[in-house]
């Protein structure tokens, strides 16, 4: 089932960075697909994080639609959007209406926005760090 | 006669402060882009000191410029004409002068008033140590840097539950990186520091490269190079992202930039183990040599007579 829309935003539609733009017009061309899809498709290597979260923020910016498929996410164009990325402005420092910077350092920023599969591919990719740094004696 | 006198020195100050601010900070968001491009090669700790500075250079070295050349000149210089006129375009940019500087100064004192209120709440006492354990849980997120002067980190009981006791230690010295760095005062500085123009955030992509490369320098500080210490972080962030996300978003927290980008962006750094590389000696020499120059010639220039007369008659033809 598709998820709700979250974006509430507008102008968020218009401000697309590089890779966002590059992935944009990757998923508009061949109808979208899971992240290693995408991956598999891209022109240059990316790392499989990166493209998830470049696909995560096209979806919570209401350009991308996803659907859960098995222990992934299937994400699609909206085609209710037509917003041309290549004519998409790449400078998201143009508008804000973010509150201030608060007088707290936090170990993370942000909270409560952190996507379920996102961590379960970071915790995998440590566990495997880890196990090669034991292979290698540097732990 | 000294009601007149006194409004226009502050409206010259003002529109002076607005003209002369407005054209460093255009400066510096052109200079910005292409330090940034090389942001990537170089330590996160020069990064961030790139960013803060470009950041507050403009506000700086408006304030400066007001303050030892057109106060100067206008005090010595200026009789007490009652009957001199403003023309109207020195009045509105010093309303818009006015404006950006209350904004800027309401816009700290909120954070301050907000952050002393979350000191007050989550501080059980005068603890000598730099770090406390919280009694409220849902009060700041599971750990924090709370206070501007003598920060300290606020830890919740749940992280000493949740992670381990070397994870629990990277997490700690990352949080002392940012006390030992004085980030959250260089956060009050950055909100002190006027923008543009009224409402709108110019320098935001500054203080979002400013607060991410603050992060990434807090976790090479935490890390030291070493393999053990860079997996300890890495899981313990992990771990928190998991615990804070149940919880709802604590008080003063902004989304400056992607969250999910900067954690994906901070653990695979963390395990790629890469050591940075220090800036070009030519990068350095640039970065140097810019304060030093303009300190020599505002040594050199403001002593002499000439020159702040100059500046007096240049802000007269100005103000009518």
């Amino acid at each position: 089932m598709t998820e709700p829309r979250r974006s509430r935003n507008p102008f968020k539609l218009l401000l697309l960075g590089s890779l966002e733009r590059e992935v944009m017009t990757l998923v508009s061309q061949t109808g979208g697909g899971t992240v290693r899809d995408i991956c598999s498709s891209l022109s240059r290597p990316l790392a499989y994080t990166t493209v998830m979260t470049t696909l995560d923020r096209l979806f919570k910016k209401d350009l991308l639609v996803r659907q859960k498929d098995g222990r992934c996410f299937r994400y699609a164009p909206r085609s209710a959007v037509s917003v041309d990325p290549g004519k998409a402005f790449s400078s998201s420092d143009r508008l804000s209406n973010t509150p201030p910077i608060p007088l707290v350092s936090y170990l993370l920023d942000a909270v409560g926005t952190y996507d379920e599969a996102l961590l379960q591919e970071l915790e995998k990719t440590i566990a495997a760090r880890r196990r090669q740094f034991e292979r290698e004696g540097k732990l | 006669m000294i009601a007149t006198y006194s409004v226009r020195l502050l409206i010259l100050c003002c529109a002076s402060f607005f003209l002369i601010h407005f054209a460093l900070g255009l400066l510096s968001l052109n200079l910005f882009p292409r330090f940034s491009r090389t942001f990537a090669s170089m330590p996160p700790q020069w990064a961030s000191r790139i960013s803060i500075s470009l950041r507050l250079g403009p506000a700086c070295l408006s304030t400066l410029a007001v303050l030892c050349l057109c106060l100067p000149s206008y005090l010595r210089y200026e009789g007490n004409l009652a009957t001199e006129e403003v023309g109207w375009p020195s009045l509105v940019l010093a309303g818009i002068g006015l404006l950006i500087c209350l904004l800027a100064l309401v816009r700290a004192a909120s954070a301050v008033a907000k952050s002393s209120a979350l000191s007050r709440s989550v501080r059980a006492a005068k603890d000598p140590d730099y770090w406390y354990l919280t009694r409220d849980d849902k009060a700041v997120p599971s750990i924090a840097l709370v206070g501007l002067l003598e920060p300290k980190v606020v830890v919740s009981p749940r992280v000493l539950q949740e992670l381990t006791l070397e994870q629990f230690q990277a997490t700690l010295d990352h949080e002392s990186a940012h006390r030992y760095s004085n980030d959250n005062l260089k956060r009050l500085f950055i909100l002190l520091a006027p923008d543009l123009f009224p409402f709108v955030r110019s320098f935001r992509r500054m203080e979002d490269h400013w607060n991410r490369y603050s992060e990434l320098s807090a976790d090479d500080f935490a890390t030291r190079g070493q393999p053990d210490r860079s997996i300890a972080l890495a899981e313990a962030l992990i771990k928190l992202a998991k615990f804070e996300r149940r919880q709802s978003p604590p008080p003063l927290v902004s989304g400056l930039f992607t969250a999910s980008a900067s954690l994906t962006l901070r653990v695979e750094r963390l395990l790629r183990l890469k050591t940075p590389t220090q800036p070009s000696p030519r990068l350095q020499l640039l970065l140097w040599s810019g304060p030093c120059l303009l300190l020599l010639s505002c040594a050199l220039l403001l002593p002499h007579p000439h020159f702040v007369e100059g500046v007096y008659h240049l802000l007269e033809a100005f103000l009518h």
